[in-house]
């Protein structure tokens, strides 16, 4: 069992020093952390300060749009990227950690090292799970200090979100996260090749859960299998955190399924995966 | 196996390698390499010698039939910490330098960090640790799959085609390295279509054609047995009188010249005879056939390399 243990923890240190070196992991969390302050707080502060009457946007539009800015719904305006620009980054970031292992062929490297292929696989998750954590706090913390000036600038510092929602976010963020990555690593192992993983990833996340659900929204079928999608479920433990002021959507199952819906993701991504890498030959 | 026998360090025995239903890439391969040997593995492109080297490692499952390396089933990691590999051409992280990467299999193995410069050293390697490994040449990457290789200070050593992209100094290192690691009782199996190679650094050889084993043994005994080779005029007598001599399944005539092919230690004789019935021999002399016509010769009666 220690051997177990030492093989694991020498696996888990050559994974982080892999990830730690590989400028794509903090290219993904640049790209997370300008894309909150610049695109979303900056661009919409922006645009609406600077919205001639002409656009046809009321005073109250323009007041509930800046309203989102807001240190008091940092947390709320936060997660609503975390669906979107934070999937993908989470998913992209999972495809590489697994699928270029094939495209270099280092697979065999590490397989014929003396780790088995699980604790290779274990020691992968290990380190990327911690990883999604840190970019949690980057989304989290772009939004926050950029509600920061927002707010310094318009005067409205004085309300933050309890530390309970705060805290909450994290965790929400940190698991809807995880369930992309692990899609992202597990079509990884799949497909065995990084364009493919991602491009299907995208295609699922984009087409699939962003278009085709949506869409047919209101058919009762749909909306019942809606119900059990990862994107489906990490929206509604979004909503879980209060509705932002310009929105008006509906959660599709409670913050209880959804944390449970998502769980199961976890554990059926890294079961397949495992499986997968287990039995298949390592030809690359 | 007898009792006598040392306990063989890799065996295989009927070990098959199928890919889907028309592909067979190894055919009920059976191999013994004895602890101390440096063993070729020796066969044309596409003849099955990197699918052995990887069922070896675990990275293919066999089809059929069994394989034991250092005393365990192939992938299993107590036999993996005893075995240096290098299957196919070296390949490592691109952005990583060499040295990270070299760090990367240390951890992997559980080898301390400083482990890796001595393994850098080796294989002289050290100047450019620094570097990409995306920016090594082809002799560079090879010498760093070799440290990475050679890093565990492994019993078993399983190399395919090595010396692909070193220079004739890095070959000839190799070599020393080889015979080095056998001297200190290390085994290694090294696969290659290089045959040259193979007889130089080898002390068996185990020769194979679209994946089944056509030959094995120690590399003088694969080489083709010596024959003589005689220009003489007229070659039409000459061919007459030794066949009288050796019987006529023993002479041929090939490119102008008598090759006789049993009874080379009769060569005074045939001499003495020939210039005795007053035909002119300008040249005879024996000649010791390389491992490559041996090789040419088993591979082309299976259908010729390729």
């Amino acid at each position: 069992m220690s051997s177990l243990a030492a093989e694991f923890g020498a696996s888990v240190r050559a994974e982080v020093l892999k990830l730690r070196k590989r400028p794509s992991t903090w290219i993904i969390c640049l790209i997370a952390f300008l894309y909150v302050a610049l695109l979303d707080y900056l661009l919409t502060y922006v645009v609406v300060k600077t919205a001639p009457r002409r656009a046809g946007l009321s005073r109250g539009t323009l007041h509930t749009l800046i309203n989102n800015l807001y240190p008091i719904n940092f947390v709320r305006y936060s997660l609503t990227d975390v669906v979107v620009i934070g999937a993908a980054l989470a998913l992209i970031l999972g495809a590489l950690a697994m699928s270029s292992e094939y495209d270099w062929r280092t697979l065999r490297n590490a397989f014929s090292q003396g780790p088995g292929r699980l604790t290779v696989l274990a020691s992968k998750v290990a380190v990327l799970i911690p990883l999604t954590g840190i970019l949690s706090l980057l989304f989290l913390g772009a939004a926050a200090l950029s509600s920061l000036v927002v707010g310094s600038l318009d005067g409205h510092l004085g309300s933050w979100p309890a530390l309970s929602q705060v805290v909450g976010g994290f965790f929400a963020t940190w698991l809807i996260l995880s369930v992309w990555l692990l899609l992202g690593l597990f079509l990884g192992v799949l497909l065995r090749q990084t364009a493919m993983a991602i491009a299907a990833g995208l295609v699922y996340a984009i087409v699939v859960e962003g278009l085709i659900l949506s869409l047919f929204a209101s058919n009762g079928v749909i909306e019942a299998i809606k119900k059990i999608f990862p994107g489906a479920n990490a929206k509604a433990l979004t909503l879980a955190f209060g509705q932002l002021p310009s929105s008006s959507a509906t959660p599709l199952v409670g913050a209880g399924q959804a944390v449970a819906v998502l769980f199961g993701y976890v554990l059926v991504f890294i079961g397949i995966s495992a499986l997968l890498l287990r039995r298949r030959d390592v030809v690359g | 196996m007898t009792g006598d026998a040392p306990q063989a360090v890799i065996e295989t025995a009927g070990l098959t390698k199928r890919f889907g239903p028309g592909v067979l890439a190894v055919d009920r391969l059976d191999l013994r390499v004895e602890p101390g040997q440096v063993y070729g593995f020796l066969g044309p492109n596409g003849a099955g010698k990197t699918t052995t080297l990887r069922m070896l490692v675990g990275l293919l499952r066999p089809t059929a039939g069994s394989a034991m390396v250092a005393g365990h089933t192939p992938g299993a990691p107590a036999g993996l910490a005893q075995i240096g590999v290098m299957v196919e051409e070296a390949v490592f992280y691109p952005y990583l330098s060499g040295r990270d990467n070299l760090l990367v299999v240390a951890r992997y193995c559980r080898l301390k960090p400083s482990a890796v410069e001595p393994a850098l050293s080796w294989v002289g390697l050290q100047p450019a640790a620094k570097f990409k490994f995306k920016t090594y040449s082809t002799g560079m990457k090879q010498r760093l799959g070799l440290a990475a290789a050679l890093m565990k200070d492994p019993k078993v050593l399983l190399l395919d085609e090595p010396s692909n992209g070193l220079d004739p100094e890095g070959i000839v290192w190799l070599r020393q390295l080889l015979r080095g690691f056998a001297a200190k009782g290390g085994t290694a199996l090294v696969s290659s279509h290089l045959l040259g190679e193979i007889e130089q650094m080898c002390d068996r050889v185990a020769i194979v054609q679209s994946g089944r084993l056509l030959r094995e043994g120690p590399v003088a005994s694969l080489r083709a047995a010596a024959q003589l080779e005689i220009t003489a005029a007229p070659l039409d007598a000459a061919a007459r009188l030794v066949e009288g001599l050796l019987g006529a399944a023993a002479v041929r005539v090939a490119d102008g010249r008598l090759i006789v092919t049993s009874g080379t230690d009769r060569a005074a004789e045939i001499n003495r005879a020939l210039v005795g019935a007053g035909i002119e021999v300008s040249e005879l002399y024996r000649r010791q056939a390389s491992l490559e016509e041996s090789f040419l010769r088993l591979t082309a009666e299976e259908g010729g390399p390729g």
